[in-house]
């Protein structure tokens, strides 16, 4: 009883089925268009910057006291940069790169009026425990559109240390990034939520 | 001969038909875990730990499902990534949302003070809480659960990062450790877990 009830589901739902696939296909097709909205660079440029965005943050206070002696031991890390790394909170900027020119390029640094300093950062899985590390000597961004590089939560992405203002969703601000080849590229960074 | 097969198709249909009340009842009340279920024997030891509102006793929470996570506040990815979807949990379990609590203990003493633990919790939830200490006494609990961390060289401008575990450790509500939840659960998964304890 209960499988011919299924049968004619099935059979009044396939034009609807029909119709969403027609859909998806024309979709898909209209995608490559409209595709890059917030680039920072027209078609043509050597490097692509798409979709770049950060997470919303907030701005954290340290002047609500803090006595860390009790609790600074274990020496190496001196104050400067113990300093450094406390005043605001941290961000992180996600974006796709594009390179379309004949030669490889890299990312090598990358700055912005949010944040004291930007470092670029890797974040690797290793068994359950989560490693972030600087990318030494910047990352590369190979030629070819078939190479495009993402920088996206779980990866690679521009570290933001120590912001300087709340990042609200909606917010948007610019971030200044080197390559060694195309040199300097300002792209504007959304706020939204992943 | 025709009885026999009447007998069958009537066997037949009947039992289609139980399956079909039983089967999706049973899924619908699917009292498995997504995450990984652990041996509830042993409570854990109780701890101490510090809270922008003073001292916090894990006991402090029996009542709750307790949903600890380690991380810390100058974390930019999978801490906010993970809280987040912490803070989406509970809007997903409702009115049940009032008997989970979540917390996050330090992994970072040295930088994380409760007050910026505090500012940091409640930007994701406001019922959100985090905790710190000694790092004795951080490096204790975590260790008592499986959860590791260590000191990382970071950038100029970083310091150092601090390389942690990603999972979340849930006690019941009779403070009972019972599950492990792997960073990669979503947040239907997550309250589905969390639903199951309540
Ligand atoms: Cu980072």
């Amino acid at each position: 009883m209960s499988r011919i009830f299924g049968r004619s589901n099935l059979r009044s739902c396939w034009p609807i089925l029909l119709v969403a696939v027609v859909a998806l296909v024309m979709l898909a097709a209209c995608g490559d268009d409209d595709g890059d909205d917030s680039s920072g660079s027209d078609g043509d440029a050597a490097i692509v910057v798409t979709d770049a965005w950060a997470r919303p943050a907030i701005l954290l206070d340290d002047d609500a006291e803090m006595e860390g002696e009790e609790t600074a031991e274990e020496g190496e890390m001196d104050h400067d940069d113990m300093e450094m790394g406390m005043g605001g909170a941290n961000g992180a900027v996600y974006m796709t790169i594009e390179n379309n020119a004949d030669d490889d390029d890299r990312l090598v640094a990358a700055e912005t009026e949010v944040a004291g300093a930007v470092e670029l950062h890797n974040v690797n899985m290793v068994e359950g425990v989560m490693q972030m590390r600087e990318v030494e000597g910047g990352i590369e961004i190979p030629a070819g559109e078939s190479a495009t590089v993402v920088l996206e939560p779980g990866g690679l992405h521009v570290m933001l240390i120590g912001l300087n203002q709340a990042l609200e969703v909606g917010d948007t601000f610019d971030v200044e990034l080197d390559f060694e080849q195309a040199g300097t590229i300002t792209v504007e960074v959304e706020v939204r939520e992943p | 001969m025709k009885r026999p097969l009447m007998f069958g198709i009537a066997a037949a249909i009947l039992v289609a038909i139980v399956a079909a009340a039983v089967v999706p009842r049973l899924l619908a009340s699917d009292e498995s875990f997504n995450g990984t279920a652990v041996d509830p024997d042993g409570p854990p030891e109780e701890f101490t730990l510090v809270s922008a509102a003073g001292d916090v006793n894990l006991s402090d929470y029996r009542g709750s499902v307790v949903v600890m996570y380690f991380g810390y506040t100058n974390c930019p990815d999978f801490c906010p990534a993970t809280l987040s979807k912490l803070s989406k949990v509970r809007e997903q379990l409702g009115d049940d949302a009032d008997d989970v609590q979540v917390l996050m203990i330090s992994v970072d003493p040295e930088r994380d003070s409760p007050e910026r633990l505090a500012q940091y919790m409640a930007s994701f939830d406001e019922s959100f809480v985090g905790l710190t200490g000694s790092d004795e006494t951080l490096r204790g609990i975590a260790a008592q659960f499986g959860i590791f961390f260590q000191k990382a060289e970071g950038g100029d401008a970083s310091g150092y990062t601090v390389d942690h575990s990603t999972t979340l450790v849930v006690l019941d509500q009779q403070g009972r450790q019972r599950l492990f939840l792997p960073y990669e659960l979503t947040v239907d998964q997550v309250s589905h877990d969390l639903e199951n304890l309540l």
